[in-house]
């Protein structure tokens, strides 16, 4: 009886909310407030694609990190500024010979499963990230031997130097992640399965129905950092939802219209074309962030790409300026410029060998081509058509091909067998994606020598640069380093920079949420008007 | 009566072969090879070939098919690619908003074309007629996915009266379930509608013509008592046939509906797995749609033969 | 009346055919050329229908994208009439194989169209050929229903009987006195199946698994438009007005050929026996299915 009688009042109180939200849609004019965090409720986000594991150190993919992060938690992590603060670590020394690194880890941190984290599953997580995290290969070429002092201390050996050591572990991408050691000697070089997901980040993983949505919980018992006002990855953190359910939506339009009309709170990947109509709405604020950039990469271990001439050809037939003004459209999301790094990372970015960025003359590809070794053959450009910009480049890069006399043909997939169809050169001659924001050469995922990720990209230049860059000590070394970097990819041409991009996600006005690079939903509220 | 359903459930057992025989054929007519579909292109060629001759592939083809509808009669649809749970546990965890939806769009299209259908005839010899006419033609004419998108426009975004996509279970709660059905299942009943009540019009329009009809007025009955006692009941009839049509129709027009709201149903479930290169998913949905299709129509003709009798003797 | 809704829809298909094959020749701007500066323009004279996401002129395209929408319709409608006719003949005249056919034709009907025709382009892949392919397998199984159960009505009549008994060979019978008989069945049929057609390719395109994206067509065009909806609503309603516009022409002069061609239907008054009725029902019944 009483059950019954819940069920139509909650009918009746969903009615007057509806009513109320109809009512109100119009006349709430206020912009976040700085009301006091609330907690609880659930936090439901638009997610444009989904990603093939929740493993964050075993691969790059950003769908993956934007949840991973929230799960678990790095070492040492990049702060607000983008720079270098511990997190699970308390401090590190290094030796003046710098190839000894001493890390002290903080006491009592929980992992998810209840156990508590010490330094035997820091050095499993350590020994598996150099096995399947891109990141931790390079890193892997340095380490001698990795020891236990105590169960708060853990010692670093390097055979070399490597001056990028600490960085790499702080990679927010291919990310060293802290498990705990039983589930890192289980998983060993495969990905995590739904089961080994635990970590010691705020919010614990719940459930995947695949296709549909992924659900997080709060982790009730997370330890957290204390400093309020580091922010990005590290410092305070504050579950303040009972859930976060990350809802796969893959039709930009209904992300859009589902956040507009509120059956969303955070919507993902918006067309920059809507953010002048957006800006002005009352009921949604844009949330913008540097997102690295759009590629174009060819297949170099196969024909005809394997011919310099024809990688050149292909560069002189860009004409890179068009392709990004029809892809992105309002000039706020888009930056023409040729260096590997952002600008906004002073400390890796130079403009310097990037000359052949913008290199676009019809005449010269076409006698270029002709010179090379292409036979005429189609070539078939893979892409996901769950991301539009991929979709856009791909068509324009198609009719600039065309018009030089390359014959080409667009595959698009659905992202997750787009990751799959990558793996095998037989089925792909070019590729477009886009890479986020790196933080360090040995990051840049596009460049990982003989991978998939970089068209099996084989080059002794490339490898001693980064060889010089983990010696590199001074700003003026590092920098004479990174320009050359800038040459060798201009001129070996193993992939085709389009443009840096910016993103831009929707966010309901109720969420507090402060924007950085990618989602992160701690320290994130609704406030309940 | 027993023996007619016994002979017409025998009857669907060649129709339910072809069907088995085009759904098989549809993964063994891709280009390259099924193993290598089904385990994804990063399988190793070890793995594949564990795998061919694990589903017999390297069998002659008709020994493959046995194989797969001995599994297939045991309710066995095989495994998906993508999340490696299996076919079956899939396609029922996904069935339920289909239902719902198809239900919904069922009775809306019914509720508006029969009463539609009814007073196109009663004033046949009006203008209305043709306008009923072109209104229908119009209904056929109209994508429904564009109809969907200028619907969500209109009604969820310009005025917020319906939400623009999602799925609440109604068994979670009936209304709110029903609310967010509601504009997909117009759709659907929108470009249904047009086809049913020509269809309904033109059997009455038939009707009028029989002797019946003829011997009703010449007793003096009124022309609305003559429409509805006799016409439109004796038209009635043959119209149930007219649900089986409308559930391929609205089981098509589902993928689009269901891809456009986001609503988890059997026709997402189809377009994502086409996406995702997922074959065993794609041929079990084909299949389960095509089985339900056929009983759908066996369970139409068997009521349609209780109805009237005379049917069975043919 | 009748008639002239048959010209009007008939001058409609012809005039947009035209226009559409010799686009290149007098259209002001190129359907596929880039134009990154002039992107999501609204209606203008320069611009009839406005620009879209690429700045490439959406008049152009709407008229460029008429073309490969007519040439799958009327593929589609020819190879599925061909097959239809010629099954449809064979069932209908020779009772032996009419079970199997039947069956086999029931079988494929089993299958919304749609949904026949997405699994088959999922299999074979998105182009222009597969897609004729699909859609033809989809839509030929109708067709050749239509035709069997005019054939089986043709052949109760006095003269064929007539030439079985004077020693006429089958194909002559089948070809020189079934087929004009059944003509005006197949003509009606095979327009709608143009409609359906053009319907279901632009179904296919909006699912994203139609014809490459770099081609236009109706069904690219209105999936491209659909993430602009808000601010260049132009990009959705042209193309969609377009494909309106044909379908209901087709069905438009398929429905008036039907009732010029076969005056007897739905005017008629004569008693018609309950068997054919019934029969009738069912076969029209399945006449359209709707994308």
């Amino acid at each position: 009886m009483n059950h019954l009688r819940m069920n139509r009042f909650i009918c009746l109180m969903i009615g007057l909310t509806l009513v109320f939200t109809l009512v109100g849609c119009g006349s709430q004019a206020s912009d976040q407030t700085d009301s006091a965090p609330t907690k609880g409720g659930t936090l439901k986000v638009a997610y444009a694609s989904e990603p093939d594991t929740l493993d964050w150190s075993f691969t790059s993919a950003t769908a993956t990190r934007d949840i991973g992060w929230n799960i678990f938690e790095t070492l040492f992590a990049l702060d607000k500024n983008y720079t270098i603060k511990p997190l699970l670590a308390t401090d590190y020394k290094v030796s003046s010979d710098k190839k000894h690194y001493t890390i002290t880890l903080r006491k009592h941190v929980p992992f998810q499963d209840g156990s508590v984290m010490s330094a035997d599953d820091v050095i499993a997580s350590l020994d598996r990230w150099r096995k399947v995290s891109s990141v931790g290969q390079i890193t892997n070429s340095y380490i001698k031997k990795v020891s236990k002092l105590n169960d708060q201390t853990l010692r670093v050996d390097l055979k070399t130097p490597y001056s990028s050591f600490i960085e790499s572990m702080s990679a927010p991408k291919s990310a060293l992640a802290i498990i705990p050691e039983k589930i890192a000697k289980q998983a060993l070089d495969q990905p995590l399965n739904t089961k080994q997901l635990i970590g010691t980040g705020p919010y614990q993983f719940a459930k995947w129905d695949k296709g549909q949505k992924i659900e997080l919980k709060r982790f009730k018992k997370y330890a957290s950092r204390k400093e309020t006002n580091w922010g990005g990855l590290t410092g305070k953190k504050t579950a303040y939802f009972d859930k976060v359910d990350y809802l796969i939506v893959k039709d930009t339009t209904v992300r859009q219209n589902g956040l507009k009309t509120g059956l969303y709170d955070y919507a993902q990947g918006i067309p920059s074309d809507l953010y002048d109509t957006l800006k002005r709405s009352k009921q949604v604020a844009p949330v913008t962030y540097i997102n690295g950039y759009s590629t174009l990469t060819p297949d170099k271990s196969e024909p005809p790409f394997n011919d310099l001439k024809t990688r050149q050809a292909l560069n002189a037939a860009l004409d890179k300026k068009a392709i990004a003004q029809a892809t992105y459209g309002n000039q706020k999301f888009y930056q023409l410029d040729g260096a590997l790094f952002d600008p906004s990372q002073k400390q890796l970015y130079t403009k310097e060998g990037t000359e052949g960025y913008l290199a676009y003359d019809k005449a010269k590809a076409k006698r270029l081509l002709k010179e090379s070794s292409y036979d005429g053959k189609p070539l078939t450009i893979i892409y996901s058509n769950d991301n539009d910009n991929y979709k856009r480049i791909a068509e324009i890069v198609k009719q600039q091909m065309e018009e030089v006399g390359f014959k080409v043909n667009l595959v698009p997939y659905e992202w997750t067998t787009f990751l799959a169809k990558w793996k095998d050169p037989k089925n792909w001659d070019l590729e477009v994606v886009g890479w986020s924001t790196r933080f360090s050469p040995s990051e840049l995922g596009m460049l990982v020598l003989n991978s998939n990720n970089s068209g099996w990209y084989k080059s002794q230049k490339w490898s001693s640069l980064l060889t010089q860059w983990g010696k590199a000590d001074t700003d003026v070394q590092r920098k004479a380093v990174l320009k050359q970097m800038n040459e060798t990819v201009y001129s070996e041409l193993p992939f085709y920079k389009i443009a840096n991009e910016s993103s831009f996600d929707l966010r309901s006005t109720k969420l507090h949420y402060d924007s950085w690079l990618g989602e992160r939903f701690w320290n994130t509220w609704k406030t309940s008007e | 009566m027993l023996r007619y359903i016994a002979t017409r459930v025998v009857s669907l057992i060649p129709i339910l072969f072809i069907v088995s025989l085009i759904v098989f054929l549809i993964i063994h007519l891709t280009p390259g090879n099924p193993a290598a579909l089904i385990l994804g292109q990063d399988a190793s060629r070890a793995s594949i070939h564990q795998l061919e001759n694990k589903l017999g592939l390297n069998e002659p083809l008709f020994i493959q098919y046995l194989d797969w509808m001995k599994k297939l009669l045991t309710g066995d649809l095989g495994q998906s690619v993508y999340s490696s749970e299996s076919v079956k546990g899939i396609i029922i965890s996904h069935i339920g908003p289909t239902i719902n939806l198809t239900v919904f769009a069922l009775v809306l299209t019914l509720l508006v074309a029969i009463p539609t259908a009814v007073i196109a005839v009663w004033k046949r010899n009006t203008l209305l007629d043709p306008i009923f006419i072109s209104l229908s033609l119009l209904g056929v004419s109209i994508p429904a996915f564009w109809l969907a998108i200028l619907l969500v426009l209109i009604f969820a975004v310009t005025f917020p009266i319906f939400p623009v996509a999602g799925y609440v279970p109604l068994s979670r709660n009936f209304f709110n379930g029903l609310y967010h059905l509601f504009l997909p299942a117009v759709i659907l009943a929108c470009v249904e509608t047009g086809l049913i009540a020509r269809m309904l019009r033109d059997g009455m329009l038939e009707a009028i013509g029989q002797n019946y009809t003829k011997t009703a007025r010449a007793k003096g009955l009124s022309e609305s008592a003559v429409l509805l006692k006799h016409v439109f009941v004796n038209a009635l009839i043959p119209t149930t046939t007219v649900v089986g049509t409308m559930v391929a129709g609205l089981l098509g027009g589902t993928v689009i509906v269901e891809t456009i709201f986001t609503i988890p149903g059997i026709g997402q479930l189809l377009i994502d797995s086409i996406y995702r290169r997922d074959y065993p998913v794609i041929q079990g949905v084909i299949l389960f749609i095509a089985v339900i299709y056929v009983l759908v129509n066996l369970l139409v003709d068997l009521i349609y033969t209780l109805l009237d009798p005379r049917i069975r003797y043919n | 009346m009748l008639k002239k809704r048959i010209w009007i829809a008939a001058g409609i298909l012809i005039v947009l055919l035209l226009a559409s094959v010799t686009s290149s020749w007098w259209l002001p701007h190129s359907p596929t050329h880039i134009e990154a500066t002039q992107r999501l323009h609204g209606i203008s004279a320069h611009n009839w229908f406005g620009t879209d996401h690429f700045g490439r002129d959406v008049f152009a395209r709407t008229i460029a994208a008429a073309k490969v929408s007519f040439f799958i319709g009327m593929a589609v409608a020819f190879i599925a009439t061909v097959l239809g006719t010629l099954v449809g003949l064979v069932s209908g005249y020779y009772r032996k194989v009419d079970f199997i056919i039947m069956r086999i034709i029931d079988g494929m009907m089993a299958f919304p169209a749609l949904l026949l025709a997405l699994a088959l382009v999922a299999a074979l892949g998105g182009s222009m050929t597969n897609i004729i392919i699909a859609l033809t397998f989809a839509n030929f199984p109708q067709m050749t229903r239509v035709i069997r159960s005019a054939v089986l009505k043709v052949k109760q009549l006095q003269f064929i009987e007539a030439a079985v008994t004077t020693g006429t060979g089958p194909f002559t019978i089948l070809f020189r006195y079934v087929l004009p008989n059944v003509s005006s069945p197949i003509i009606v049929q095979a327009t709608f199946t143009f409609a359906k057609a053009i319907l279901a390719e632009a179904a296919l395109s909006f699912l994203g698994l139609g014809i490459s994206p770099s081609i236009p067509t109706w069904g690219n065009m209105l999936q491209e438009a659909q993430e602009y909806i808000t601010i260049a609503p132009w990009l959705s309603i042209f193309p969609g007005i377009a494909i309106v516009i044909t379908v209901l022409s087709l069905n438009i002069l398929g429905d008036g050929l039907r009732d010029l061609l076969d005056p007897h239907r739905t005017k008629t008054m004569q008693p018609l026996k309950r068997k054919t009725q019934l029969k009738r029902a069912k076969t029209e019944s399945t006449k359209q299915e709707v994308i």
